[in-house]
């Protein structure tokens, strides 16, 4: 088993060394290292802390220069302490909610910011903050994405928490400032195959990730996931589980990507006396409809037993021909597009639909499948069939067109139900 | 129109009047806060002294008066706590009985601890700590394990093992107190909201909950987390007792903490529950936009649709209940279920006629024993694609009915069973004819 997180440390709060403060403030009086409680770090040895003055202006550390990087292809993450102390402490104000803010920097005067949120906005003690993207809030001079390399985190106070005298204890605290795309999952057996129990462990071991969060059977994920690393024979498989993939902004997608040599199962099939079923199926639902692509690529293998599919963009089964997919009891809703290009495909009771008033686009075959019996309805048009083949059990209902067929491709229709009249050819 | 709960106070924490006695020298007698509450007009502050020797426990009791004791295997005792922790003081161990609420049965000596857990579990600021049922982390004072659970509870105490004292040193030395507010006990809440025109959703649920301080109903984004149980309308008149709920595309926990108090699902008369939707077309009727409907493993409340109620699952799965009740108690109730999943759940009672089915699946992992299906005493007004895989037994027809499209395999005992004197008459069905039993 092997959970990694392919994260590149931009400053790990072992030291103040650099840190500069927003408006000139004398950063070196409220900012300082933690060494008393070590476990109360999430990276390394120590966490950084800090306070600010009583007032309604914003005020915080800024990091020393990093080795730039593309924030519209990497998401920044940090771990921020906030107290929410009794009233003889300090905290962030509640209202506005720009009170807490992330602004990060291609230079001293060029700049992009977001609005993380108030008080309320947040649970007492480490909370996982993460900006990405170029949609910020608001932006000073011309801030270059693609080389970001700094940041600051600044608050608006409700009182002082800057006074070393007392014993601190409302002073924020900070640690391990990374960039982050994904969680890869590889090796494991056919047997014994990667779970996400195994990624729980190693996001709740120091350092913590933040990038998952569970509650009972319901996952949700802060980074995309991806199966195998295009090599190594490689094992992912659940049951009965609620995958909720919440990105911060649509221009960091949170994918799942199953790699070659990757087997990838959700649900469980079962065949007994009666024929195939399948059960204890799982949910993936992306929060931001229509921008994270769901892709199998070739060599790799995904199985979907019981398994509603939401909110993606493109799913693509099979990239490059030689994939295995296999889907029993599959509801595909409100995603982009389906591409079918492997010829290892089975469909049985297979679901695709959107929610009604917004049809969008329609699935594609580009390869010959084993077996497809699929209802598609309330899409633009039906599937379209690029190449010859047959087609059992399929239903379409509620289409513009119920079937697209190119020009020169045969398809032979095998107990389904159309219109006849809804049959389209494509060029 | 209203919202109700069956939540009793037990200490509202307002005033010295009903205070909490320190149990220890070093468990500083509480006072009432003003400025930090979560219900009514005050809270109880919580001061170790400066004499403890850490670790150190430090505890505060309440004994309950007579007309204020309750069975902690009847309802769940719930009360607020408010921490703090700085980078300067951890003022709780990290231990997981760091935090415990402890109950005494029948009196001053038999107890049950349960672990609220210690400073890297807690929240800053308000939290809600729970005890119910036999889910105790540990017993103590001679509790007898086979006998004591069901005795009143006497005396309610909340212990803290400190790390450091939170005793005001002086302005240099500013240390923040902890608080407990608003103890109570109870198991639900009761919807009488929302019209079928314009049915409420859980998140006035939510609503309800944070503005009387109830800490029972929790949304971030689709995931929701009821720490209750509900009932949608309270079944006494369809004037204004109603209560109309829908909502789509959810993940809904009922987060029952014990497997004695129950939190079960009830719709009662004059009422209707929806999740999912259904979308009309012209071809046909879509079933989309589904919710989860999940217990906590070894949990197994009921979903309880009483005679009169409505319910209305579309692209929905159940999982992890107990018993479901379509049409408890007689005739009147309406059921409609398109694209259901029934997983790891033990019965579904038929037991009316106003009931459409359009493709259920009731299944179980092969491990589990408490799955026998479901029980027919009624014909459904329709039936499609009723599928029944992995259960102990088969459906069960324990009064005459039809359906179709039953299809069975892969049962334990039976396909599908048949009472003595009985008629099942099934079209267009599937099943093995090795396994089908007549029952007495």
């Amino acid at each position: 088993m092997a959970i990694t997180l392919n994260s590149a440390d931009l400053n790990t709060c072992e030291s103040t060394t650099g840190f500069t403060a927003l408006n000139g403030e004398d950063i070196s009086s409220v900012l300082r290292l933690e060494t008393s409680e070590t476990y109360d770090s999430r990276q390394g040895t120590y966490a950084l802390e800090w306070g600010a003055p009583a007032d309604a202006a914003h005020h915080g550390p800024i990091t020393p220069t990093f080795t730039a990087f593309d924030i519209t292809a990497w998401e920044l993450g940090f771990w921020f302490l906030i107290p929410k102390a009794s009233n003889d402490e300090s905290q962030i104000l509640d209202t506005p909610s720009d009170s807490l803010r992330v602004r990060v920097y291609s230079s001293a005067s060029n700049w992009a910011e977001w609005d993380i949120g108030g008080n309320d906005d947040f649970a007492g003690g480490w909370n996982f903050i993460r900006v990405s993207g170029n949609a910020p809030d608001r932006t000073g001079g011309t801030p270059n994405y693609s080389a970001i390399n700094q940041v600051g985190v600044f608050c608006r106070n409700a009182g002082a928490n800057n006074d070393k005298q007392s014993n601190g204890d409302a002073y924020y605290g900070m640690d391990w400032f990374h960039r982050y795309q994904k969680i890869t999952v590889t090796a494991g057996s056919s047997g014994t195959p990667n779970t996400l129990d195994d990624i729980m462990i190693a996001v709740n071991t120091k350092p913590f990730w933040g990038q998952v969060e569970k509650e009972d059977i319901f996952y949700r994920f802060k980074c995309a996931l991806e199966i195998g690393d295009g090599t190594l024979a490689s094992y992912f498989a659940e049951e009965n589980k609620y995958f909720y993939f919440d990105p911060f902004d649509s221009d960091v997608p949170y994918e799942i990507r199953v790699k070659n040599n990757a087997d990838c199962r959700f649900g469980l099939k079962n065949t007994g006396v009666d024929g195939t079923y399948a059960q204890n199926g799982c949910q993936l639902v992306n929060k931001i409809s229509g921008f994270a692509p769901i892709t199998v690529e070739s060599g790799g293998i995904l199985k979907a037993y019981a398994v509603r599919i939401e909110g993606w963009s493109t799913i693509n089964l099979g990239s490059g021909g030689s994939s295995l997919i296999e889907f029993v009891k599959v509801d595909l809703y409100n995603n982009t597009t389906l591409e079918l290009r492997s010829t290892g495909l089975d469909f049985q009771d297979v679901r695709m639909h959107f929610p009604d008033g917004s049809k969008a686009a329609i699935g594609t075959v580009y390869s010959v499948p084993d077996l497809l019996k699929i209802d598609v309805f309330q899409v633009t048009d039906g599937m379209e069939f690029r190449v010859g083949t047959t087609v059992e059990e399929y239903k379409a209902g509620d289409s513009t067109y119920d079937l697209v067929v190119l020009e020169g491709v045969t398809v032979n229709i095998v107990n389904s139900t159309i219109n006849p009249t809804k049959l389209k050819r494509s060029t | 129109m209203s919202y109700s709960n069956d939540y009793t106070t037990r200490n509202n924490c307002d005033s010295t009047g009903a205070n909490f006695t320190g149990g220890t020298a070093n468990s500083t007698t509480p006072t009432v806060s003003t400025t930090e509450f979560v219900q009514g007009t005050g809270s109880l502050t919580i001061r170790a002294s400066s004499s403890i020797t850490p670790p150190e426990v430090c505890y505060w009791y309440y004994d309950l008066a007579s007309g204020n004791r309750f069975k902690i295997t009847q309802a769940d005792l719930l009360m607020w706590f408010y921490y703090v922790k700085g980078k300067g003081q951890q003022y709780l161990t990290n231990n997981s009985n760091a935090t415990v609420l402890r109950v005494y049965f029948g009196g001053t000596t038999k107890y049950a601890d349960y672990y609220q857990g210690g400073d890297a579990d807690l929240a800053f600021g308000w939290q809600v700590f729970a005890a119910s049922g036999k889910n105790a982390d540990a017993i103590g004072g001679g509790h007898n394990d086979g006998t004591d659970w069901d005795l009143d509870i006497y005396r309610i105490e909340l212990r803290l093992e400190f790390n450091e004292h939170n005793t005001d040193g002086g302005t240099q030395d500013p240390r923040p107190a902890l608080y407990m507010d608003y103890w109570r006990s109870g198991t639900k809440i009761i919807v009488s909201e929302g019209t079928p025109a314009s049915p409420i959703s859980f998140s006035a649920l939510q609503t309800y909950s944070e503005s009387n301080a109830l800490g029972v109903v929790f949304i971030n984004d689709v995931f929701i987390n009821l720490l209750c149980g509900l009932d949608i309308g309270n079944g006494s008149d369809g004037t204004n007792n109603e209560g109309n709920l829908t909502d789509a595309g959810k993940f809904i926990l009922f987060n029952q903490l014990s497997e004695e108090v129950k939190h079960n699902l009830v719709v009662e008369n004059y009422s209707t529950l929806q999740l999912g939707t259904l979308e009309v077309g012209t071809d046909g009727n879509y079933p989309v936009n589904g919710c989860q409907l999940t217990l906590p493993a070894s949990r197994y409340s009921d979903i309880d649709v009483k005679s009169g109620g409505s319910l209305k699952l579309y692209d929905t799965k159940v999982y992890r209940w107990r018993n479901i009740y379509l049409g408890n108690g007689g005739a009147g109730a309406s059921i409609d279920l398109r694209i259901v999943e029934i997983d790891t759940c033990e019965t579904i009672y038929f037991r009316q006629t106003n009931i459409d089915i359009d493709g259920i699946e009731v299944h179980d992992n092969a491990n589990q024993v408490r799955n026998n299906a479901g029980v027919v005493t009624a014909s459904p007004n329709s039936s499609k694609n009723v599928s029944v895989h992995d259960c102990v037994h088969g459906f069960y027809f324990e009064g005459t009915a039809t359906m179709e499209e039953y299809i069975a395999g892969d049962n334990g005992t039976y396909d599908l069973g048949i009472k003595e004197a009985e008629a099942a008459t099934l079209l267009n069905s599937v099943f093995n004819e090795n396994k089908i039993v007549r029952i007495p």
